[in-house]
């Protein structure tokens, strides 16, 4: 039984919808325009990818009226452009919304706990009833008038890849027949430390898969993908775009915030997900990266491309030179970057490419390629070790 | 396809860790903040890594590894964790020293904040290299780590997978969960409701599921979960519950606008013996981690069914709703 893919969404620091994230892809525009201080004062200026909407104007722009984390009004963005771009009603069929984030309301926390803290004006408690992540899939699901299945996964920076997993192994079960699968995380103080204290964070914008890469920038945004079944596909009641071939989620056991040298996990998520799809290494066109510009991330997740495809090595590239690293929201954008490149027959370019890395022998596309585009592997690795690859495919 | 409960571990403000000999009984549950009876670790884990770890992943970790060793396996093909709140502890403190004068923010809180920090610690004790996912949404975190684990075991995905759910109460959270439903009591009382006799609590359990039972197996007989049912959907879900001898386990916290919930199912089965597990363990929201727990303990003996009174017990229904959306039934049984 196939899962096909209906429909996309996306919000990123490349702005709104798809249209406005692949234009800037396929320009070489990136988005990382914005300074880690607007959020946290005390912080050093490190770049940002921020989309270029305050709270305010995201709320009128989703339209709800009550104050909500900046998470779920990201995460009903891109899912209702999703779910619009697949001509479907959640209503109509078995429905299900599977999100992702790591921080859920934590923005709104912060605000409560800051005006505790300080003198003046006190926010009231109802700032932290969202604060956890499930919180932001709830009202999100409520806002697309899902039916039959919500869930939130947080695996840190796979978390999404691992939300469109689940989705699609549901509808394999013949639980649903429409999911909308993906993730969302808003930037805020508390991730923006965090990374900071751990001295992951580049000061200048990163350079994925480069020599001279230095950390990551942080992002924020959301990414949705629509996954239908094969019988709604056969039954014409809706057409889809890419096919949701194989998955895989392993465990790399090396560290807690650190790949193995050797990249085992990543290995054992990327010949999974092939292993699923019955699709053999040098069938794959393109692997879209994780490529989080750390020295480890890029180092180990290089180390298991070359061991798994040897000389047949696919064009590969990281859009975190685009869109920073988004966290719990990065599967579900990069899932949807994915299928662009089957749709539109093209590699996007990893920015700021410019010399070899040392540890590992592997180039990434730095230009606009355009060339037919079959099988795309989607990387997504996290804190914890958790690993997750997705593999799309053409439809044939 | 039959799906058991070959091991499992608990550590919940009930001293149910420790059950290598049949269990006294309960204990009573003074005041409204329940935290866990905790075994000592060192006699489970390396005393150097207890150093570095937090409470919560402590908890974790000594309940996976115990339900593991309790099942006699050291073969999982997934470990599952579901929790609402996640590590809080650590994201109080990071979050704490963020905002205070001190900026003085320390990277291991940071790293131990994140909800899969404790899937994550056990996998990497373990050296496992498999599936491993970690779910937290809110009041239905645990069953959906459930289902998760058994759409694994159904599709033939895994043969054994270590599913838990784990969730931490802190002071913080509790003097929170106070003031929240301070406003809820005020709307409770205008809309002539009872007061509340909500106790906050916390706790872990962990089970080792298998395709394949052991001589000490307990049996999920039927799982489902509904989200915004229909009622006829909901009634529909018990008829397949035997109407014999069996108990039936309900989550109310003793929130009377909560526990409206229940109604319909009390009605039900008025005739039945039926408890509320949620006043052993207090209201978290993998709370029914430990209700599923309690019912196998009942069912296999190791807890004196006179907590319930009730005699032999063969088949328990648990039944969930969290925030009137969320439906969970989990029907176990003698294997």
């Amino acid at each position: 039984m196939k899962v096909y893919v209906a429909g996309l969404g996306v919000v990123s620091g490349l702005g709104v919808g798809v249209k406005s994230n692949f234009d800037a892809l396929i320009s070489k525009n990136h988005g990382i325009r914005s300074l880690s201080n607007e959020i946290d004062p005390f912080l050093e200026n490190f770049p940002i990818a921020r989309l270029n909407l305050d709270d305010r104007a995201l709320s009128k722009l989703v339209g709800v009226q009550t104050r909500m984390p900046r998470t779920a009004l990201l995460s009903m963005l891109a899912a209702s452009e999703a779910l619009n771009n697949s001509g479907l009603s959640a209503q109509q069929y078995r429905s299900g919304f599977i999100s992702a984030t790591t921080v859920g309301g934590m923005d709104l926390t912060e605000q409560y706990f800051l005006s505790q803290h300080q003198g003046g004006k006190k926010l009231g408690i109802r700032n932290i009833r969202n604060h956890e992540c499930g919180r932001a899939t709830h009202l999100a699901a409520e806002y697309l008038k899902v039916n039959s299945y919500v869930s939130t996964i947080n695996t840190a920076c796979s978390s999404s890849a691992n939300s469109i997993m689940l989705g699609a192994r549901l509808i394999k079960d013949n639980r649903l027949d429409v999911v909308i699968a993906g993730g969302a995380d808003a930037l805020t103080a508390f991730t923006l430390n965090g990374f900071n204290t751990l001295l992951l964070l580049d000061n200048e914008l990163n350079k994925p898969f480069d020599a001279q890469r230095k950390g990551l920038n942080l992002g924020e945004g959301s990414g949705y993908v629509v996954l239908v079944s094969e019988r709604l596909v056969q039954s014409g009641q809706v057409k889809p775009i890419a096919v949701l071939s194989g998955y895989a989620n392993t465990t790399d056991a090396y560290h807690q915030t650190a790949l193995s040298p050797d990249g085992n996990g990543p290995y054992l998520s990327m010949s999974g997900a092939l292993k699923v799809a019955q699709v053999n290494p040098n069938q794959v066109d393109y692997i879209n990266l994780h490529g989080t510009a750390t020295p480890n991330n890029d180092a180990s997740e290089g180390a298991a491309i070359i061991r798994l495809f040897n000389e047949g090595i696919p064009s590969i590239s990281s859009t975190k030179s685009f869109t920073g690293h988004t966290l719990g929201a990065s599967g579900g954008i990069e899932a949807v970057y994915s299928i662009l490149a089957i749709n539109h027959g093209v590699i996007l370019p990893n920015l700021r490419y410019s010399t070899p890395m040392t540890e590992v022998a592997i180039t990434p596309n730095a230009e606009v390629e355009y060339k037919p585009v079959n099988h795309v592997l989607s990387n997504s690795f996290g804190f914890g070790g958790n690993c997750t690859s997705l593999l799309f495919s053409k439809i044939s | 396809m039959r799906i058991f409960i070959n091991g499992s571990a608990c550590i919940s403000p009930q001293p149910f860790f420790d059950c290598s000999k049949p269990l006294e009984g309960v204990s009573e549950c003074v005041g409204d903040k329940l935290n866990c009876v905790e075994p000592d670790y060192t006699q489970l884990l390396d005393p150097r890594m207890l150093r570095r770890m937090s409470r919560i992943i402590k908890i974790g970790m000594a309940s996976g590894l115990s339900a593991m060793s309790r099942a006699n396996t050291s073969e999982i093909d997934a470990i599952i964790t579901g929790t609402g709140f996640g590590c809080l502890e650590d994201t109080s403190s990071f979050l704490g020293k963020m905002i205070d004068a001190s900026r003085a923010m320390n990277p291991t809180s940071f790293i131990q904040s994140t909800h899969n920090a404790i899937g994550s610690q056990i996998a990497l004790h373990l050296r496992f290299n498999g599936y491993n996912n970690t779910i937290v949404h809110s009041g239905f975190a645990f069953e959906s780590a459930l289902d998760d684990a058994l759409l694994l075991l159904k599709n033939g995905e895994a043969k054994n997978v270590l599913v838990g759910g784990i969730d931490e109460l802190t002071q913080d959270l509790y003097t929170l969960l106070k003031r929240i439903q301070d406003i809820k009591e005020r709307s409770n009382k205008i809309n002539g409701r009872q007061a509340s006799t909500i106790k906050y609590g916390e706790g872990c359990v962990y089970l080792v599921l298998s395709d394949t039972p052991n001589s000490d197996s307990v049996e999920i007989k039927e799982f489902n979960t509904f989200y915004k049912p229909d009622q006829k959907t909901l009634e529909s879900a018990l008829k397949s519950f035997s109407q014999e001898n069996g108990i039936v386990m309900f989550g109310k916290n003793g929130d009377s606008s909560n526990d409206e919930s229940y109604s319909w199912i009390e009605s039900k089965y008025s005739n039945r013996n039926t408890f509320s597990f949620k006043n052993l363990c207090g209201e978290y929201p993998t709370a029914p981690a430990f209700g599923l727990w309690l019912s196998a303990a009942l069912i296999k003996g190791i807890i004196p069914t006179s907590i319930i009174a009730a005699q032999n017990v063969n088949e328990v229904l648990i039944y969930n709703c969290f925030d009137n959306d969320y439906h969970s039934f989990i029907r176990l049984g003698k294997c």
